[in-house]
């Protein structure tokens, strides 16, 4: 491995609850902490108007920062959940519910139901699920991501270039998000990032499971090139969505449920299944994100001319 | 009397050593015999600790009884969620059940609300802990069937103030009404115990509220009050819901939740607590944090243990 010996200059860097990589002038900068505490919850709560995930990183981040342009890009969950449907959800917010609502709702609204439903207020609606579609945000509002061009090879994700074992100079998983939807499945989305002696390697992972109703997985890719002149940074993104047993049928083990709570898994399975499957009809939720889109942004060359 | 040495068995517990397969299911048929002549409300006198989530997370399960006291000495109230996602989860139901086995007047232990259809639960760790433990599923049978048997919530008599511990349901308003529910079988979905078990609290609400998940309520002020006064009580505790602090006071301090995983899941950075309830019912959230042991014997010796001794760097794509 000739590039293994040739490693680029690079430096690392770490304080309380924070570390950081500078190299080919870019700097990444990972800050990982405990959950928000009650009074962290009840500003975000009353900012978003939903009940929090039960784990709510609000203080946790990443961050990769361009020196000569300025440009930023991060992560960070209070964005994430921002991108959560708060109110009644409509037409493509892919809108589920619990797989046993029916029964449970029968149960009470049945003529001579033992327990019939008590005078109730009506429900506070939101997605309960935490399904977003959050890409990650940049600072410059003036740089926009634009379509890539399908016949530029740089306009794409090297997957050969991101298999080979390159070393890695730096590695962070950062959760931002987590919960068990009362035991009905799990939600959760983890950002993470590697710095390799040739590039910077971003994945956002958001993943649903809701038990007997379907599997969800929406990721976000960011690749950057440290030899593209200019500097380039390509954005994928990618909805999937199938039902429960559909994916359950992929387990090595017919009895071992453990693969579906592991994101690989899940994301691996749906991306595996026909794209017409995951990414066309998925769990008939009508989900808008079904699908993939791969984006780029130009960043300035040299000197940033443009007002930031 | 039990054909074995019940206090040699904590001790080797304490000691995180498993017990004989065997040995465990003659433990969990003996602890069935106990808790089957306990009635669905247990009631409970203070002085008493009460603990909250613990999801097999061994070492802090020890901590509490080295900041809280060990049984006898002290009395525990545990509300329930005893395994899963941590790593330790069939040592910490064994404590557990043998404690309660050799002192059932001393040790509560309440319905365990992460149970719910077997599917379900088995993606969960427990599961595949017994397996990688013992090398086959009986001893998960054992503690499931076990379960099935916990009393469903409690209450606390004290001279000045009564506590219940549980969520709410709008089927039952008097604690005699939990007393007639079948708790001999495994929580469904539909039934006042799921009510009792999942409904949440919701500050801006008053009233019930249907859950947005489509099934379950959120329960406001209003009914917190009302529950209280129908049954004569002051307050209501519950478990399940994760709070950085280790525990939380709602509704003028007549509703309170205690957890009591400390860094749950190895990876919130939280705080936990237990509850002290005192003779006079004065309460106290005495407040601690993980485990030292957690640092030497944690999910970082797992994941190097099954790299074959290597920590590997993430090549994912």
């Amino acid at each position: 491995m000739d590039v293994a010996a040739k490693l680029p200059e690079h430096r690392l860097s770490e304080e309380l609850g924070s570390r950081s990589i500078e190299t080919n002038g870019w700097r990444a900068t990972v800050t990982t902490k405990p959950i928000v505490s009650a009074s962290e919850t009840d500003v975000l709560q009353k900012a978003l108007g939903f009940p929090l995930p039960e784990m709510t990183f609000g203080n946790n981040s990443l961050r990769i920062a361009h020196a000569q342009s300025g440009w930023t890009y991060s992560f960070e969950a209070s964005h994430a959940l921002a991108g959560v449907k708060n109110g009644e959800l409509g037409d493509g917010d892919g809108g589920v519910k619990v797989g046993y609502a029916d029964a449970w709702l029968r149960s009470r609204t049945d003529p001579g139901s033992a327990l019939p439903m008590p005078k109730t207020v009506p429900t506070k609606p939101y997605d309960w699920t935490y399904t977003t579609v959050y890409a990650g945000h940049t600072s410059l509002d003036s740089l926009e991501f634009v379509p890539a061009d399908p016949s530029n090879p740089a306009h794409a994700i090297p997957l050969a270039e991101l298999t080979r074992p390159d070393p890695i100079l730096f590695y962070a998983e950062i959760p931002l998000f987590e919960d068990e939807l009362h035991d009905n499945g799990s939600s959760h989305l983890v950002v993470r990032i590697r710095v390799m002696p040739g590039c910077i390697f971003i994945l956002s992972r958001f993943t649903l499971r809701v038990d007997d109703v379907l599997f969800r997985t929406f990721d976000t890719r960011i690749y950057h090139s440290f030899a593209s002149d200019p500097p380039l940074v390509v954005r994928e993104s990618s909805g999937w969505e199938a039902p429960y047993d559909d994916v359950k049928r992929f387990l090595p083990r017919r009895n071992d449920l453990t693969p579906l709570t592991d994101a690989n898994f899940i994301g691996t399975t749906l991306s595996s299944m026909p794209k017409s499957v995951s990414q066309g009809k998925g769990a008939g939720t009508g989900w808008r994100a079904l699908g993939t889109t791969v984006e780029v942004a130009t960043l300035e060359k040299t000197t940033p001319t443009k007002g930031m | 009397m039990a054909p074995f040495n019940l206090d040699a068995c904590i001790e080797q517990l304490l000691r995180k050593q498993l017990l004989h397969e065997t040995l465990l299911r003659e433990i969990c048929e003996k602890t069935k015999e106990v808790l089957m002549r306990e009635s669905n409300v247990v009631h409970v006198s203070a002085p008493v600790t009460v603990v909250g989530d613990i999801h097999g997370q061994f070492y802090d399960l020890v901590e509490i009884f080295r900041i809280g006291g060990y049984a006898p000495h002290t009395n525990y109230l545990f509300l329930g969620d005893y395994v899963d996602r941590g790593l330790f989860s069939v040592e910490t139901i064994s404590l557990l059940t043998c404690l309660k086995l050799r002192y059932p007047d001393r040790v509560q232990l309440i319905r365990v609300a992460r149970l719910i259809m077997l599917n379900d639960w088995k993606t969960y760790g427990f599961y595949t802990e017994c397996i990688r433990k013992y090398g086959s599923p009986h001893v998960w049978t054992y503690f499931t069937d076990m379960f099935d048997f916990l009393t469903l919530t409690s209450y606390l008599g004290c001279t000045c103030s009564d506590h219940l511990n549980a969520g709410l349901s709008p089927s039952i308003h008097s604690i005699d009404q939990i007393k007639v529910v079948d708790r001999f079988r495994e929580i469904p979905h539909e039934g006042p115990m799921a009510d009792l078990v999942w409904s949440d609290p919701d500050p801006d609400k008053e009233d019930f509220a249907i859950s947005p998940r489509g099934a379950g309520y959120t329960f406001g002020s209003g009914v917190v009050r009302k529950f209280l006064n129908i049954n004569n009580m002051s307050h209501i505790l519950r478990a399940h819901q994760l709070c950085m602090e280790g525990f939380s006071v709602l509704y003028d301090n007549h509703l309170s939740t205690v957890w009591s995983a400390p860094n749950y899941c190895y990876r919130c950075g939280n705080s936990a607590s237990i509850l002290e309830v005192g003779p006079g019912g004065g309460m106290h959230f005495n407040v601690f944090e993980a485990a030292p042991e957690n640092e030497r014997d944690g999910p970082n010796q797992q994941q190097t243990m099954q790299n074959g001794g290597n920590k590997l760097p993430e090549y994912f794509l």
